[in-house]
Protein backbone atom coordinates (compact mmCIF):
# COMPACT_ATOMS: atom_id res chain seq x y z
CA UNK A 1 0.00 0.00 0.00
CA UNK A 2 1.05 3.27 -0.55
CA UNK A 3 0.96 6.17 2.29
CA UNK A 4 -2.08 8.38 2.19
CA UNK A 5 -0.54 11.50 1.80
CA UNK A 6 1.16 10.26 -1.57
CA UNK A 7 -2.29 8.75 -2.33
CA UNK A 8 -4.01 11.52 -2.12
CA UNK A 9 -1.31 13.46 -4.13
CA UNK A 10 -1.30 10.94 -6.94
CA UNK A 11 -5.83 11.62 -6.70
CA UNK A 12 -4.98 15.41 -6.60
CA UNK A 13 -2.38 15.25 -9.62
CA UNK A 14 -4.79 12.37 -11.58
CA UNK A 15 -7.32 15.65 -11.37
CA UNK A 16 -4.75 18.28 -13.03
CA UNK A 17 -4.00 19.90 -9.35
CA UNK A 18 -0.65 21.11 -10.84
CA UNK A 19 0.34 21.76 -7.31
CA UNK A 20 -0.10 18.58 -5.92
CA UNK A 21 1.73 17.16 -9.36
CA UNK A 22 4.82 19.51 -8.34
CA UNK A 23 4.39 17.61 -4.79
CA UNK A 24 4.21 14.48 -5.99
CA UNK A 25 6.77 14.03 -8.19
CA UNK A 26 9.47 16.41 -5.50
CA UNK A 27 9.24 12.87 -3.70
CA UNK A 28 10.64 11.20 -6.51
CA UNK A 29 12.77 12.90 -7.61
CA UNK A 30 16.23 11.49 -6.21
CA UNK A 31 14.57 7.89 -6.93
CA UNK A 32 14.35 9.28 -10.32
CA UNK A 33 17.91 10.23 -10.83
CA UNK A 34 19.88 7.05 -9.31
CA UNK A 35 17.62 5.51 -11.94
CA UNK A 36 18.55 7.99 -14.49
CA UNK A 37 22.07 7.67 -13.56
CA UNK A 38 22.35 4.37 -13.93
CA UNK A 39 20.99 3.92 -17.53
CA UNK A 40 23.17 7.23 -18.91
CA UNK A 41 25.86 8.05 -16.33
CA UNK A 42 26.12 11.27 -17.25
CA UNK A 43 23.83 14.26 -15.01
CA UNK A 44 23.36 15.97 -17.99
CA UNK A 45 21.47 13.83 -20.59
CA UNK A 46 19.67 12.68 -16.73
CA UNK A 47 18.60 15.92 -16.01
CA UNK A 48 17.00 15.99 -19.71
CA UNK A 49 15.43 12.63 -18.97
CA UNK A 50 14.12 13.39 -15.83
CA UNK A 51 12.37 17.22 -17.40
CA UNK A 52 10.76 14.79 -20.31
CA UNK A 53 9.49 12.33 -17.79
CA UNK A 54 7.72 15.12 -15.98
CA UNK A 55 6.21 16.29 -18.64
CA UNK A 56 5.09 13.07 -20.24
CA UNK A 57 3.52 12.06 -16.89
CA UNK A 58 1.31 15.15 -16.44
CA UNK A 59 0.18 14.57 -19.82
CA UNK A 60 -0.48 11.06 -18.94
CA UNK A 61 -1.46 11.31 -15.72
CA UNK A 62 -5.49 10.76 -16.24
CA UNK A 63 -4.73 7.56 -17.98
CA UNK A 64 -2.49 6.19 -15.12
CA UNK A 65 -3.55 2.30 -15.21
CA UNK A 66 -3.30 1.85 -11.56
CA UNK A 67 -2.43 4.69 -9.08
CA UNK A 68 -1.42 2.14 -6.68
CA UNK A 69 1.50 1.13 -8.82
CA UNK A 70 3.02 5.42 -9.64
CA UNK A 71 6.04 4.66 -9.01
CA UNK A 72 6.30 1.66 -11.20
CA UNK A 73 4.62 3.54 -13.95
CA UNK A 74 7.06 7.05 -13.49
CA UNK A 75 10.39 4.59 -13.53
CA UNK A 76 9.34 2.74 -16.79
CA UNK A 77 8.62 6.38 -18.25
CA UNK A 78 11.81 7.62 -17.29
CA UNK A 79 13.66 4.25 -18.28
CA UNK A 80 12.26 4.75 -21.96
CA UNK A 81 12.97 8.39 -21.86
CA UNK A 82 16.86 7.22 -20.93
CA UNK A 83 16.91 4.17 -23.32
CA UNK A 84 15.73 6.55 -26.21
CA UNK A 85 18.47 9.28 -25.19
CA UNK A 86 21.25 6.59 -25.27
CA UNK A 87 19.74 5.68 -28.90
CA UNK A 88 19.92 9.01 -30.36
CA UNK A 89 22.92 10.52 -29.14
CA UNK A 90 25.74 9.59 -30.57
CA UNK A 91 28.06 10.71 -28.26
CA UNK A 92 27.36 7.86 -25.96
CA UNK A 93 30.55 5.95 -25.99
CA UNK A 94 30.54 1.93 -25.17
CA UNK A 95 28.56 1.30 -22.09
CA UNK A 96 31.98 -0.83 -21.15
CA UNK A 97 33.59 2.51 -21.26
CA UNK A 98 31.18 4.63 -19.48
CA UNK A 99 32.69 6.85 -17.26
CA UNK A 100 31.15 9.21 -14.66
CA UNK A 101 31.42 13.08 -14.52
CA UNK A 102 33.59 14.58 -12.44
CA UNK A 103 30.76 15.84 -9.39
CA UNK A 104 30.56 19.65 -8.49
CA UNK A 105 31.79 20.37 -5.16
CA UNK A 106 28.01 20.40 -3.55
CA UNK A 107 27.40 17.06 -5.11
CA UNK A 108 30.01 15.27 -3.60
CA UNK A 109 27.36 12.73 -1.62
CA UNK A 110 26.73 11.61 -4.89
CA UNK A 111 30.81 10.55 -5.01
CA UNK A 112 30.25 7.06 -3.61
CA UNK A 113 26.99 6.07 -5.46
CA UNK A 114 28.54 7.03 -8.88
CA UNK A 115 31.86 5.07 -8.45
CA UNK A 116 30.31 1.97 -8.00
CA UNK A 117 28.03 2.29 -10.51
CA UNK A 118 31.16 3.11 -12.89
CA UNK A 119 32.02 0.08 -12.17
CA UNK A 120 29.35 -1.38 -13.66
CA UNK A 121 27.69 -1.86 -17.48
CA UNK A 122 24.42 -0.82 -17.88
CA UNK A 123 22.91 -4.10 -17.96
CA UNK A 124 24.44 -4.50 -14.42
CA UNK A 125 24.17 -1.70 -13.14
CA UNK A 126 20.08 -0.74 -13.78
CA UNK A 127 19.58 -4.28 -12.06
CA UNK A 128 21.64 -3.31 -9.22
CA UNK A 129 20.20 0.31 -9.03
CA UNK A 130 16.00 -0.95 -8.76
CA UNK A 131 16.85 -3.74 -6.28
CA UNK A 132 18.87 -2.25 -3.92
CA UNK A 133 18.57 1.65 -4.06
CA UNK A 134 14.88 1.72 -5.32
CA UNK A 135 13.83 -1.66 -3.52
CA UNK A 136 11.76 -3.59 -6.55
CA UNK A 137 11.77 -7.49 -6.03
CA UNK A 138 13.09 -9.39 -8.66
CA UNK A 139 9.59 -10.01 -10.36
CA UNK A 140 8.93 -6.61 -10.90
CA UNK A 141 12.13 -6.21 -12.05
CA UNK A 142 11.80 -8.54 -14.55
CA UNK A 143 8.56 -6.84 -15.99
CA UNK A 144 10.08 -2.96 -15.84
CA UNK A 145 12.73 -4.45 -18.08
CA UNK A 146 11.19 -7.14 -19.99
CA UNK A 147 13.84 -9.53 -19.12
CA UNK A 148 13.00 -13.13 -17.84
CA UNK A 149 13.29 -13.36 -14.04
CA UNK A 150 16.59 -15.54 -14.54
CA UNK A 151 18.09 -12.98 -16.53
CA UNK A 152 17.22 -10.50 -13.37
CA UNK A 153 18.74 -12.53 -10.93
CA UNK A 154 22.34 -13.52 -12.84
CA UNK A 155 22.81 -9.87 -13.15
CA UNK A 156 22.24 -9.07 -9.71
CA UNK A 157 24.21 -11.59 -8.86
CA UNK A 158 27.36 -10.46 -11.37
CA UNK A 159 26.80 -7.05 -10.38
CA UNK A 160 27.30 -8.30 -7.06
CA UNK A 161 30.59 -9.78 -7.81
CA UNK A 162 32.23 -6.96 -9.76
CA UNK A 163 31.35 -4.96 -7.12
CA UNK A 164 32.75 -7.47 -4.65
CA UNK A 165 36.08 -7.39 -6.72
CA UNK A 166 36.21 -3.69 -6.92
CA UNK A 167 35.92 -3.27 -3.46
CA UNK A 168 38.15 -6.02 -2.59
CA UNK A 169 35.15 -8.12 -0.34
CA UNK A 170 36.09 -11.57 0.06
CA UNK A 171 33.42 -14.03 -1.62
CA UNK A 172 31.00 -15.32 0.22
CA UNK A 173 30.93 -19.21 0.47
CA UNK A 174 28.18 -21.58 0.50
CA UNK A 175 24.83 -20.49 -0.51
CA UNK A 176 24.80 -17.61 -3.32
CA UNK B 1 27.97 -8.66 1.44
CA UNK B 2 24.31 -7.45 -0.13
CA UNK B 3 24.57 -5.13 3.37
CA UNK B 4 27.39 -3.39 2.06
CA UNK B 5 26.36 -3.15 -1.32
CA UNK B 6 23.03 -1.74 0.07
CA UNK B 7 24.87 1.09 2.24
CA UNK B 8 26.80 1.94 -0.86
CA UNK B 9 23.29 2.07 -3.38
CA UNK B 10 21.36 3.63 -0.65
CA UNK B 11 23.69 5.98 0.45
CA UNK B 12 22.60 9.88 0.15
CA UNK B 13 22.61 11.51 -2.26
CA UNK B 14 22.12 15.16 -3.50
CA UNK B 15 20.67 16.06 -6.47
CA UNK B 16 22.71 18.46 -8.90
CA UNK B 17 21.79 21.91 -9.84
CA UNK B 18 21.20 20.51 -13.50
CA UNK B 19 18.54 18.38 -12.67
CA UNK B 20 16.50 20.67 -10.30
CA UNK B 21 16.47 22.93 -12.75
CA UNK B 22 15.26 20.78 -15.88
CA UNK B 23 13.12 19.71 -13.21
CA UNK B 24 12.03 23.19 -12.60
CA UNK B 25 11.66 24.33 -16.22
CA UNK B 26 9.23 21.23 -16.83
CA UNK B 27 7.16 21.91 -13.65
CA UNK B 28 6.74 25.61 -15.32
CA UNK B 29 6.06 24.39 -18.32
CA UNK B 30 3.68 22.46 -16.90
CA UNK B 31 1.47 25.89 -15.30
CA UNK B 32 1.40 27.69 -17.93
CA UNK B 33 0.25 24.97 -20.41
CA UNK B 34 -2.53 24.60 -17.77
CA UNK B 35 -3.20 28.02 -17.54
CA UNK B 36 -3.01 28.09 -21.59
CA UNK B 37 -5.91 24.98 -21.50
CA UNK B 38 -8.22 27.23 -19.20
CA UNK B 39 -8.37 30.00 -21.44
CA UNK B 40 -9.08 27.51 -24.68
CA UNK B 41 -11.77 25.76 -23.01
CA UNK B 42 -13.04 29.13 -22.60
CA UNK B 43 -12.02 30.26 -25.79
CA UNK B 44 -14.07 28.80 -28.53
CA UNK B 45 -17.33 28.36 -27.08
CA UNK B 46 -19.44 31.49 -28.49
CA UNK B 47 -18.74 35.39 -28.91
CA UNK B 48 -15.33 36.98 -29.74
CA UNK B 49 -15.93 38.74 -26.44
CA UNK B 50 -15.88 34.94 -24.71
CA UNK B 51 -12.52 34.55 -26.27
CA UNK B 52 -10.63 37.18 -24.04
CA UNK B 53 -12.39 35.67 -20.85
CA UNK B 54 -8.83 34.37 -19.30
CA UNK B 55 -6.93 36.78 -21.22
CA UNK B 56 -6.14 38.77 -18.34
CA UNK B 57 -7.48 37.07 -15.90
CA UNK B 58 -5.40 36.36 -13.02
CA UNK B 59 -7.84 36.57 -10.34
CA UNK B 60 -9.97 34.23 -11.74
CA UNK B 61 -7.29 31.93 -12.92
CA UNK B 62 -6.08 31.53 -9.29
CA UNK B 63 -9.51 30.54 -8.42
CA UNK B 64 -9.51 27.94 -11.02
CA UNK B 65 -6.57 26.24 -9.98
CA UNK B 66 -8.31 26.60 -6.51
CA UNK B 67 -11.81 24.79 -8.17
CA UNK B 68 -9.52 22.28 -9.49
CA UNK B 69 -8.03 21.42 -6.11
CA UNK B 70 -11.07 21.43 -4.49
CA UNK B 71 -12.39 18.96 -6.66
CA UNK B 72 -10.60 15.97 -4.98
CA UNK B 73 -11.84 14.95 -1.82
CA UNK B 74 -9.79 16.09 0.70
CA UNK B 75 -10.65 12.56 2.48
CA UNK B 76 -9.37 9.67 0.57
CA UNK B 77 -11.79 7.51 2.59
CA UNK B 78 -14.03 5.62 -0.13
CA UNK B 79 -17.52 6.38 0.42
CA UNK B 80 -19.43 3.37 2.43
CA UNK B 81 -22.96 2.91 1.42
CA UNK B 82 -22.87 6.95 1.64
CA UNK B 83 -22.57 9.77 -0.52
CA UNK B 84 -19.43 10.82 -2.89
CA UNK B 85 -18.45 13.27 -4.92
CA UNK B 86 -18.62 11.06 -8.15
CA UNK B 87 -22.26 10.39 -7.59
CA UNK B 88 -23.01 14.32 -7.16
CA UNK B 89 -21.30 15.11 -10.23
CA UNK B 90 -22.81 12.48 -12.48
CA UNK B 91 -26.11 13.40 -11.44
CA UNK B 92 -25.47 16.18 -14.23
CA UNK B 93 -25.05 14.92 -17.91
CA UNK B 94 -22.06 15.90 -19.82
CA UNK B 95 -24.12 17.87 -22.40
CA UNK B 96 -25.43 19.58 -18.92
CA UNK B 97 -21.30 20.02 -17.99
CA UNK B 98 -20.75 21.71 -21.64
CA UNK B 99 -23.77 23.48 -21.17
CA UNK B 100 -22.64 25.41 -18.17
CA UNK B 101 -19.09 25.71 -19.37
CA UNK B 102 -20.64 27.46 -22.79
CA UNK B 103 -22.69 29.83 -20.48
CA UNK B 104 -20.25 30.58 -17.70
CA UNK B 105 -17.45 31.50 -21.55
CA UNK B 106 -19.90 33.58 -22.56
CA UNK B 107 -19.96 36.57 -19.83
CA UNK B 108 -17.51 38.86 -21.20
CA UNK B 109 -15.17 39.60 -18.64
CA UNK B 110 -11.69 39.71 -18.46
CA UNK B 111 -11.29 38.27 -14.55
CA UNK B 112 -13.40 36.86 -11.80
CA UNK B 113 -13.43 37.14 -8.18
CA UNK B 114 -14.88 37.94 -5.05
CA UNK B 115 -16.49 41.80 -3.87
CA UNK B 116 -13.92 40.77 -0.66
CA UNK B 117 -11.73 38.27 0.57
CA UNK B 118 -12.63 35.94 2.83
CA UNK B 119 -12.18 36.22 6.77
CA UNK B 120 -9.74 33.60 8.20
CA UNK B 121 -13.28 32.46 10.04
CA UNK B 122 -15.28 32.45 6.47
CA UNK B 123 -11.89 30.19 5.15
CA UNK B 124 -11.95 27.73 7.99
CA UNK B 125 -15.89 26.88 7.72
CA UNK B 126 -15.46 26.98 3.99
CA UNK B 127 -12.83 24.06 3.72
CA UNK B 128 -14.94 22.23 6.43
CA UNK B 129 -18.13 22.42 4.20
CA UNK B 130 -15.97 21.67 1.07
CA UNK B 131 -15.32 18.14 2.56
CA UNK B 132 -19.13 18.07 3.87
CA UNK B 133 -19.74 18.42 -0.04
CA UNK B 134 -17.26 16.54 -1.02
CA UNK B 135 -18.99 13.02 1.05
CA UNK B 136 -22.71 14.09 1.93
CA UNK B 137 -25.49 15.13 -0.48
CA UNK B 138 -25.18 18.78 1.15
CA UNK B 139 -26.02 21.72 -1.05
CA UNK B 140 -27.12 25.30 -1.21
CA UNK B 141 -30.22 26.04 -1.59
CA UNK B 142 -29.87 28.71 -4.64
CA UNK B 143 -27.08 28.93 -7.42
CA UNK B 144 -24.93 31.90 -7.73
CA UNK B 145 -26.91 33.73 -10.71
CA UNK B 146 -25.04 36.03 -13.33
CA UNK B 147 -27.13 39.45 -12.68
CA UNK B 148 -26.05 42.01 -15.89
CA UNK B 149 -28.72 44.56 -14.80
CA UNK B 150 -29.52 46.27 -11.57
CA UNK B 151 -33.23 45.60 -11.87
CA UNK B 152 -32.47 41.83 -11.86
CA UNK B 153 -31.19 42.00 -8.44
CA UNK B 154 -33.91 40.07 -6.73
CA UNK B 155 -34.79 37.08 -4.49
CA UNK B 156 -31.96 35.34 -2.25
CA UNK B 157 -28.30 33.87 -3.00
CA UNK B 158 -25.14 35.37 -4.55
CA UNK B 159 -25.35 36.87 -7.54
CA UNK B 160 -22.02 37.70 -9.48
CA UNK B 161 -22.40 40.97 -12.06
CA UNK B 162 -20.07 42.37 -14.38
CA UNK B 163 -18.22 45.55 -13.11
CA UNK B 164 -16.58 47.29 -16.07
CA UNK B 165 -14.84 44.00 -17.44
CA UNK B 166 -14.69 42.35 -13.77
CA UNK B 167 -16.66 39.41 -13.16
CA UNK B 168 -17.35 40.00 -9.73
CA UNK B 169 -19.09 37.66 -6.87
CA UNK B 170 -20.93 39.88 -4.80
CA UNK B 171 -20.16 39.12 -1.22
CA UNK B 172 -22.15 40.89 1.72
CA UNK B 173 -20.04 42.74 4.56
CA UNK B 174 -21.91 40.37 7.17
CA UNK B 175 -20.05 37.03 7.56
CA UNK B 176 -21.02 34.28 5.62
CA UNK B 177 -24.01 31.80 6.02
CA UNK B 178 -23.42 28.71 5.68
CA UNK B 179 -25.57 28.29 2.47
CA UNK B 180 -23.25 31.34 0.81
CA UNK B 181 -20.31 29.02 1.60
CA UNK B 182 -22.06 26.35 0.13
CA UNK B 183 -22.47 28.48 -3.48
CA UNK B 184 -19.53 29.44 -3.53
CA UNK B 185 -18.20 25.63 -3.13
CA UNK B 186 -21.13 24.86 -5.86
CA UNK B 187 -19.92 27.55 -8.40
CA UNK B 188 -16.21 26.66 -8.36
CA UNK B 189 -16.87 23.08 -8.10
CA UNK B 190 -19.09 23.17 -11.15
CA UNK B 191 -17.09 25.30 -13.11
CA UNK B 192 -14.01 22.91 -12.76
CA UNK B 193 -15.70 19.98 -12.71
CA UNK B 194 -17.26 21.37 -16.43
CA UNK B 195 -13.74 21.91 -17.77
CA UNK B 196 -12.30 19.02 -16.81
CA UNK B 197 -15.61 16.69 -18.44
CA UNK B 198 -14.97 18.83 -21.82
CA UNK B 199 -10.88 18.04 -21.83
CA UNK B 200 -12.53 14.29 -21.13
CA UNK B 201 -14.55 14.47 -24.46
CA UNK B 202 -12.19 15.80 -26.63
CA UNK B 203 -9.08 13.96 -25.23
CA UNK B 204 -11.77 10.95 -26.29
CA UNK B 205 -12.71 12.23 -29.59
CA UNK B 206 -15.83 14.21 -28.78
CA UNK B 207 -19.21 14.43 -27.96
CA UNK B 208 -20.41 11.75 -30.92
CA UNK B 209 -17.88 9.15 -29.37
CA UNK B 210 -18.36 10.33 -26.04
CA UNK B 211 -22.35 9.90 -26.00
CA UNK B 212 -22.14 6.05 -27.23
CA UNK B 213 -19.64 5.65 -24.46
CA UNK B 214 -22.00 6.57 -21.96
CA UNK B 215 -23.98 3.44 -23.08
CA UNK B 216 -21.32 1.63 -21.02
CA UNK B 217 -22.32 -0.03 -17.56
CA UNK B 218 -19.89 0.32 -15.22
CA UNK B 219 -19.64 -3.87 -15.30
CA UNK B 220 -19.28 -3.15 -19.15
CA UNK B 221 -16.57 -0.19 -18.11
CA UNK B 222 -14.27 -2.85 -15.80
CA UNK B 223 -14.58 -5.58 -18.43
CA UNK B 224 -13.06 -3.37 -21.14
CA UNK B 225 -10.44 -1.93 -18.62
CA UNK B 226 -9.64 -5.86 -17.71
CA UNK B 227 -9.44 -6.78 -21.37
CA UNK B 228 -7.00 -4.21 -22.70
CA UNK B 229 -4.78 -3.63 -18.89
CA UNK B 230 -5.46 -6.70 -17.48
CA UNK B 231 -2.26 -8.16 -18.25
CA UNK B 232 -0.50 -5.27 -16.93
CA UNK B 233 2.58 -5.45 -19.79
CA UNK B 234 3.20 -1.55 -20.30
CA UNK B 235 2.45 -2.67 -24.32
CA UNK B 236 -1.39 -2.46 -24.55
CA UNK B 237 -2.50 -1.73 -27.53
CA UNK B 238 0.74 -2.67 -29.26
CA UNK B 239 0.72 -4.40 -32.57
CA UNK B 240 2.50 -7.28 -33.43
CA UNK B 241 3.51 -5.98 -37.02
CA UNK B 242 3.53 -2.38 -38.28
CA UNK B 243 0.97 -1.06 -39.65
CA UNK B 244 1.38 -0.26 -43.49
CA UNK B 245 1.52 3.15 -45.07
CA UNK B 246 -2.00 1.94 -46.50
CA UNK B 247 -3.28 0.65 -43.45
CA UNK B 248 -2.23 3.54 -41.49
CA UNK B 249 -4.01 6.38 -43.62
CA UNK B 250 -7.07 4.24 -44.10
CA UNK B 251 -6.96 3.88 -40.05
CA UNK B 252 -7.05 7.67 -40.06
CA UNK B 253 -9.57 8.11 -42.30
CA UNK B 254 -11.84 5.45 -40.51
CA UNK B 255 -10.75 7.01 -37.45
CA UNK B 256 -12.68 10.61 -38.27
CA UNK B 257 -15.71 8.77 -39.57
CA UNK B 258 -16.01 6.75 -36.41
CA UNK B 259 -15.55 9.78 -34.03
CA UNK B 260 -18.50 11.46 -35.74
CA UNK B 261 -20.59 8.47 -35.65
CA UNK B 262 -20.48 7.30 -39.62
CA UNK B 263 -18.62 4.20 -38.96
CA UNK B 264 -18.57 1.42 -36.29
CA UNK B 265 -17.22 -2.45 -36.23
CA UNK B 266 -20.41 -5.10 -37.36
CA UNK B 267 -18.73 -7.17 -34.43
CA UNK B 268 -17.07 -7.13 -31.59
CA UNK B 269 -12.99 -8.61 -31.74
CA UNK B 270 -11.66 -11.82 -31.75
CA UNK B 271 -10.16 -12.42 -27.91
CA UNK B 272 -7.37 -15.44 -27.76
CA UNK B 273 -5.80 -16.07 -24.11
CA UNK B 274 -2.55 -16.33 -25.02
CA UNK B 275 -0.54 -15.57 -28.71
CA UNK B 276 0.11 -19.13 -29.60
CA UNK B 277 -3.77 -18.85 -30.48
CA UNK B 278 -3.48 -16.55 -32.81
CA UNK B 279 -3.65 -18.30 -36.56
CA UNK B 280 -2.01 -15.70 -38.54
CA UNK B 281 -5.80 -15.38 -40.42
CA UNK B 282 -7.96 -13.21 -38.10
CA UNK B 283 -7.45 -10.18 -36.37
CA UNK B 284 -7.43 -10.79 -32.72
CA UNK B 285 -6.78 -9.33 -29.45
CA UNK B 286 -4.91 -11.51 -27.02
CA UNK B 287 -5.73 -11.25 -23.22
CA UNK B 288 -2.73 -12.42 -21.49
CA UNK B 289 -0.39 -9.55 -23.31
CA UNK B 290 -2.63 -7.01 -24.20
CA UNK B 291 -1.60 -7.04 -27.94
CA UNK B 292 -3.65 -6.71 -31.18
CA UNK B 293 -2.15 -9.73 -33.62
CA UNK B 294 -2.89 -8.57 -36.91
CA UNK B 295 -3.41 -11.10 -40.21
CA UNK B 296 -0.51 -11.03 -42.33
CA UNK B 297 -2.97 -9.65 -45.24
CA UNK B 298 -3.81 -6.04 -45.38
CA UNK B 299 -6.41 -5.12 -42.59
CA UNK B 300 -10.08 -4.89 -43.86
CA UNK B 301 -12.23 -1.88 -43.04
CA UNK B 302 -13.90 -4.04 -40.24
CA UNK B 303 -10.84 -5.30 -38.95
CA UNK B 304 -9.36 -1.22 -38.57
CA UNK B 305 -12.64 -0.20 -37.03
CA UNK B 306 -12.96 -3.42 -34.84
CA UNK B 307 -9.50 -1.85 -33.47
CA UNK B 308 -10.47 2.03 -33.40
CA UNK B 309 -13.90 0.36 -31.04
CA UNK B 310 -11.35 -1.12 -28.57
CA UNK B 311 -9.13 1.36 -28.40
CA UNK B 312 -11.95 3.91 -27.79
CA UNK B 313 -13.76 1.75 -25.03
CA UNK B 314 -10.31 1.07 -23.30
CA UNK B 315 -9.73 4.77 -23.05
CA UNK B 316 -13.42 5.70 -22.13
CA UNK B 317 -13.07 2.64 -19.32
CA UNK B 318 -9.57 4.20 -17.84
CA UNK B 319 -11.06 8.18 -17.70
CA UNK B 320 -14.21 6.76 -16.24
CA UNK B 321 -12.32 4.32 -13.68
CA UNK B 322 -10.12 7.33 -13.06
CA UNK B 323 -12.99 9.49 -12.38
CA UNK B 324 -13.99 6.51 -9.85
CA UNK B 325 -10.92 6.69 -8.00
CA UNK B 326 -10.34 10.27 -7.96
CA UNK B 327 -13.77 11.07 -6.31
CA UNK B 328 -13.86 8.37 -3.99
CA UNK B 329 -16.28 6.10 -5.74
CA UNK B 330 -13.44 3.36 -5.63
CA UNK B 331 -10.43 2.23 -3.89
CA UNK B 332 -8.25 0.71 -6.59
CA UNK B 333 -8.56 -0.75 -9.92
CA UNK B 334 -10.43 -3.69 -11.12
CA UNK B 335 -7.88 -6.70 -10.93
CA UNK B 336 -7.80 -9.85 -12.66
CA UNK B 337 -8.43 -13.07 -10.27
Amino acid sequence: MIPIDKQTLIKKAMARDTKAFTELIQLYMKDMYRVGLAILMNDEDVADAIQDTILTCWEKMHTLREPAFFKTWLTRILMNKCYDILRKSPKHLPLEETAYNQPAPEEVDNLELKEALSTLNEKYRIVMILFYSEGYHIDEIATLLKLPKSTVKTRLQRGREKLATYYGIPKRKGKK
Amino acid sequence: MRKDISIIFKSEITLPKVVQKKAHLAFEEIKNKEHDTMKNNTSEKRTSSVRELFKKAPVWAAAIILAICVLVPTSIGLAKGGFSLYQRMHQTTTEEWLDILADYSAIPADTCGYSRDLTEEEATRYEELQLAYQTTDISPKFRIRYVDREADVTGEGLIMRLDDTNLIIQLPAAPLSDEHLLELIDFEQNISYSMRRNNMVEDLGGTTVWKKMEDLTIKEIERYYLIYYGANTHTSGGYNRRLSTEERAQYDKLLAAYEVGSAHPQAEIIYIDEPEQFTGEHLAFCLSDGRYYLPEEPLSDEDILQIIDLDKKAYYSILQLNEQYIMGEREHMPRRE
